[in-house]
């Protein structure tokens, strides 16, 4: 039996397995995925989304009792449906990603700002300093175990949990995110500490290793599970 | 809206069978690959004008459905303990084997077969995924899919002829 007699053999035995689920099945759970998705309370009533953040996509909902499409901040908290930030009493904050709502960049950025945390976030790019600032480990803490570790400071994950200390921060230093679409159903994002005065970026997504940073490799697979 | 639904309908009916096929050789059991198949349309309804851009959108059913899986084999795992944690799809069960449609040789032969490579021959026969499609969507090389499929055909072909033969002796 040749490859091609093998082949068809195999594929003609499995004519009879049919998918027995009719497309409105389909089209009613996708209902379900949809819902599924939504954030809770981005649709409550005094919630404005900009027609630019519809238009570009960004997916940013939630601004409680704001106008245009500022993130909701609650006590020590922002939220946006791409991220969550929130402030503890040490001033440290925990930054919480979505992975269901393509990243927003700018609201991360203002978001940060507004906690006192000098950032530089960037989409389609990525911005470093040469050599890198070993102070990084001192500012941004990653929950080992959580996720895939490929190695060299990368990670496969459903979400990211960071948790950002800016009082290690040395002086005229910012954290630097960039985040990339490599993938439909992927966003990568890489992390590093970076000066303020000297650094450059690429549109090259970070690849390992990165031992004075992080990158996550962001997969949508986990939708509502 | 009306065109998408048709689109995606259209979509629907020319693939499923074709994608149930390949997540069951995949996962090895029916109302699994069935359920998994039916959530993975479902996010490509959900979804379908970014899912219809895509150079193979059945390929992307196929991939959320193993990712489904794999999610859902982790959560089992917190659950009950697992004794290969490298084995993500699930075991062989009786319901296939007493309801499936397919050839019991070709299944017993199939089954045998390490998942990957399992996963590898489901793309290449049911999907008609070159080799680098079907990389792309298990995150393996090409390298790598070529050699799966050359020895899940070798051992495919030993398999079967060894089972026909068993049978014809007896």
């Amino acid at each position: 039996m040749n490859d091609d007699d093998l082949i068809t053999t195999v594929r003609e035995s499995f004519t009879g397995v049919r998918s027995t689920t009719s497309v409105a099945q389909i089209v009613k759970r996708s209902r379900a995925v949809r819902a599924r998705r939504r954030i809770p309370g981005a649709f409550s009533g005094l919630a404005v989304v900009t027609a630019a953040a519809v238009v570009l996509g960004l997916g940013l909902s939630g601004a409680f009792g704001s106008s245009g499409a500022a993130p909701a901040r609650g006590t020590g908290t922002i939220r946006t449906a791409s991220f969550t930030l929130v402030e503890h009493a040490n001033h440290a904050v925990t930054l919480t990603i979505n992975p269901h709502v393509l990243f927003d960049a700018a609201a991360l950025r203002n978001a940060l700002h507004e906690d006192g945390i000098p950032a530089l976030v960037t989409s389609g790019s990525f911005c470093s300093s040469n050599p890198p600032l070993a102070a990084f480990s001192q500012v941004e803490y990653w929950r080992p175990g959580v996720g895939h570790n490929l190695g060299g400071g990368t990670f496969i994950v459903s979400k990211v949990g960071l948790t950002i200390n800016p009082a290690a921060m040395p002086a005229g230093t910012e954290l630097s995110f960039g985040v990339f679409q490599p993938r439909l159903d992927e966003q990568l994002i890489g992390s590093e500490l970076i000066k303020t005065s000297s650094y450059s970026c690429s549109s090259t997504p970070p690849s390992p290793p990165l031992p004075d940073g992080l990158i996550f490799r962001l997969l949508y697979r986990s939708a509502g599970s | 809206v009306g065109t998408q639904r048709l689109d995606f309908a259209e979509f629907y009916r020319d693939c499923r069978d074709e994608c149930l096929r390949t997540v069951l050789v995949s996962v090895g059991n029916p109302d699994t690959a069935q359920d998994l198949v039916d959530e993975a349309f479902a996010r490509a309804c959900a979804s379908w004008r970014n899912v219809s851009r895509h150079p193979a959108p059945a390929a992307w059913v196929v991939r959320t459905a193993l990712n489904a899986n794999v999610s859902r084999w982790r959560r089992r795992r917190r659950e009950i303990p697992v004794p290969d944690l490298c084995t993500v799809a699930d075991q062989p069960t009786g319901s296939w084997a007493a309801e499936s449609p397919v050839d019991p040789t070709i299944k017993a032969a199939l089954m045998r077969l390490p998942t990957r490579q399992r996963q590898v021959v489901a793309l290449r026969l049911f999907l008609d995924l070159d080799t680098s499609a079907t990389a792309e969507v298990l995150g393996i090389a090409p390298g790598t899919v070529k050699e799966h499929l050359a020895r899940a055909l070798a051992s495919l072909r030993q398999d079967i002829a060894i089972i026909q033969n068993q049978e014809t002796s007896s």
